[in-house]
């Protein structure tokens, strides 16, 4: 594809696939350093080895993995289910029962300082260091993230996000208010900023310092994706034709800015992730195509053809390999060689 | 290439007052050997699955959507549970949601209207609204919100008829009528209706949507002024204009949509071979083409409003102003 200066011709790149069937429609996807780790619906959590292309699969819950999340410090990955269990397993088959309030676990998050997050119902439990902390949302704990430094985890919920001072959990949260439902939460590389998945199509973004509100609006679908660019200026989202990607580089984040839409094939865009150091971004669409897309020009690679099957998630690792899940029905991760990207 | 369409698992709503008979349904549902596979979304229980089913706890969350308009009210609690149910690798052949006897069956109805995830995973079977045949004259005068569980109703379960005579039962149904003439009506004592006359009976399928009841709109209901939820049905055997149709519908429903709680209609276009069936939940419209007219059918325009307070000479004036 003229313009495009991979290292790595596009044959080369297309014979490194390699693809792991998981037996179960899945529901979740993170790296644990070069580790991909999927979960199923049915309770498996399946752990692929890039190096050696091994695939460890370890029956962890006894209904579907609602969410996960990776805790590199430990090596460990934290689930959350639908038999009402909070559990950690590590590649190498060993699992703990963390926690079973025997309600279905919406949301888990780690923090680099190891703070671990889960959201129960309308309760956000938080651990550190074995002592449990709980505190109250105002409704359900939809979607739960921590800032880059470990010290803030933030809830979404009804009517905006709450953040919790992890050094002081028994203070009472700071809310970030805006009308709605908040399914999802994500903080800014350098904190100062914090963007909310909406249930209506949209995304609501705060600046932290002074609760100023930026609403990003216009989806034609909800925007469950988001992946930052690795100095945090740019933010893509999934949820249109083409990732929408917004700009965090002025004081004012994306206010008085347009998005920019890269990526555009006439097909809703269902997956995304930045490339942890290189300006691009794989798009993982709903009709089961996956492209490299350059941010700046929008060059696209075609990674995977369409198949039909929809795209649910998407992640490099941290050295730029990635990996994806497709749609539910074809049952397999993928994960594609890694990509060096010619400076 | 087309995205394979996923099965979308139906949906039961299962609605009325403390004492109804609605938790003798539940675990009718859970307990008999049926050999099918649900879950249920309820409000008290904790979740603990018994046998093959799964049941959910909800916290009955509504939001508003963009405008804050109340017609637009969802359960976001639904959208979440329904989504994490598809999750799972096990597949059930049907979902029940039970809400409280107090609950407006709106916001869970509009939900599978307005949630594209809902929408794409799912689908509203039927609204069913138990009753209980000494009480519901009684409970009417003293709690609103048994009127719009009749309202929004596919199927109301008239429970505990061993406990009224003749007479009384059809005055309770007679009463179910004036509120709600499109409901299909069961008779039961402690809830022993066949589970497969309450589930499975895909009432918002607009390509059925008429055809579960045939007969539901023969004729112009009487409406009564003094009912606070009544109903209006309009009929023309003039074919309509279909412009002038879509136009009048979408203001009426627009405009009225806090007072229009249901609605349901069969359309016969000028110079169109065939029926175009439309339903709604507040300001929430669906339209399409069902199937041509048949050629011994006449071809007949119904239409049913079930509302409060309805607006009975501007729905009147408007349906005849599409008479092509």
């Amino acid at each position: 594809m003229a313009g495009f200066d991979f290292a790595v011709p596009e044959p080369t790149i297309r014979a490194r696939v390699e693809e792991w069937q998981l037996g179960a429609p899945s529901t979740g996807m993170v790296w644990l350093g070069q580790t991909l780790v999927a979960a199923g619906g049915d309770g498996q959590l399946h752990f692929a080895e890039v190096s050696s292309g091994e695939l460890v699969s370890t029956p962890l819950h006894k209904g579907a993995i609602l969410t996960l999340a990776a805790d590199p410090a430990t090596g460990r990955v934290i689930t959350g289910g639908d038999d009402g269990r909070l559990m950690a397993a590590t590649s190498d088959g060993s699992t703990q029962l963390l926690h079973r309030p025997g309600r279905w676990i919406d949301a888990v998050a780690v923090g680099r300082k190891g703070m671990i997050a889960a959201g129960v119902g309308k309760e956000v439990l938080l651990w550190q260091d074995d002592e449990l902390h709980s505190k109250d949302m105002p409704s359900t704990a939809a979607g739960l993230a921590f800032d880059a430094k470990g010290s803030t985890p933030a809830i979404a919920h009804y009517g905006g996000v709450s953040l919790i001072d992890a050094a002081h959990p028994k203070r009472a949260p700071r809310l970030l208010a805006w009308k709605g439902s908040h399914i999802g939460v994500s903080f800014s590389p350098n904190g100062k900023f914090v963007v909310s998945v909406m249930s209506e199509n949209a995304l609501h973004g705060w600046r932290i310092k002074d609760a100023a509100n930026m609403a990003m609006s216009g989806y034609p679908t909800k925007p469950r994706s988001l992946s930052r660019s690795a100095d945090g200026r740019l933010l893509a989202s999934s949820g249109a034709d083409g990732a929408i990607v917004w700009s965090f580089a002025g004081r004012d984040g994306p206010m008085g800015t347009s998005a920019i839409s890269p990526g555009e094939r006439g097909v809703q865009v269902t997956a995304i992730a930045r490339h942890p150091s290189a300006p691009m971004l794989a798009l993982g669409y709903r009709d089961g195509s996956v492209q490299l897309c350059r941010s700046e020009g929008g060059d696209m690679l075609p990674m995977r053809a369409a198949d039909g099957q929809p795209i649910k998630a998407l992640g490099f690792d941290p050295g730029g390999g990635f990996g994806h899940l497709d749609g539910r029905w074809k049952r397999q991760a993928r994960r594609f060689g890694r990509l060096e990207h010619r400076a | 290439m087309n995205a394979p369409i996923p099965t979308q698992t139906p949906v039961t709503v299962l609605t009325g007052f403390l004492g109804s008979g609605k938790t003798t349904l539940l675990n009718r549902i859970l307990s008999e050997q049926h050999g099918k596979k649900y879950a249920v979304i309820v409000n008290e229980f904790g979740e603990v699955g018994i046998d093959n089913d799964l049941i959910v706890n909800a916290d009955e969350e509504i939001f508003e959507m963009n405008n804050g308009c109340i017609c637009c009210t969802v359960r976001g609690d639904l959208i979440r549970i329904l989504e994490g149910l598809m999750k799972r690798a096990d597949k059930f052949d049907g979902i029940i949601v039970e809400t409280t006897g107090l609950a407006d069956p709106a916001p869970v109805a509009q939900t599978f209207f307005v949630d594209e995830d809902v929408r794409s995973r799912t689908k509203l079977d039927a609204i069913v609204t138990v009753v209980d045949a000494k009480h519901m004259l009684g409970e009417i005068d003293t709690a609103p919100e048994v009127l719009e569980q009749l309202a929004f109703a596919d199927l109301v379960v008239i429970n505990k008829t061993d406990s009224v005579n003749l007479e009384e039962l059809a005055a309770v149904e007679a009463r179910i009528r004036k509120v709600n003439p499109m409901a299909a009506i069961e008779h039961a004592e402690r809830c022993d209706s066949a589970l497969d006359k309450v589930l499975g009976r895909d009432a918002f399928n607009l390509k059925r949507v008429l055809e579960v009841e045939p007969d539901f709109l023969t004729e112009d209901h009487a409406h009564d002024h003094d009912e606070e939820i009544g109903s209006l049905s309009l009929v023309s055997d003039t074919a309509l204009d279909e412009r002038m149709f879509s136009t009048r519908i979408r203001q009426v429903t627009q405009t009225f949509g806090t007072e229009i709680l249901r609605m349901k209609g069969i359309i016969a276009f000028k110079d169109d071979p065939e029926r175009f069936v439309v339903q709604g939940v507040h300001m929430l419209l669906e339209g399409d083409y069902q199937r041509p007219w048949k050629a011994d059918e006449q071809r007949q325009s119904r239409l049913v409003f079930i509302g409060r307070d309805l607006p009975e000479q501007v729905l009147r004036d408007g349906f005849k102003q599409c008479q092509a």
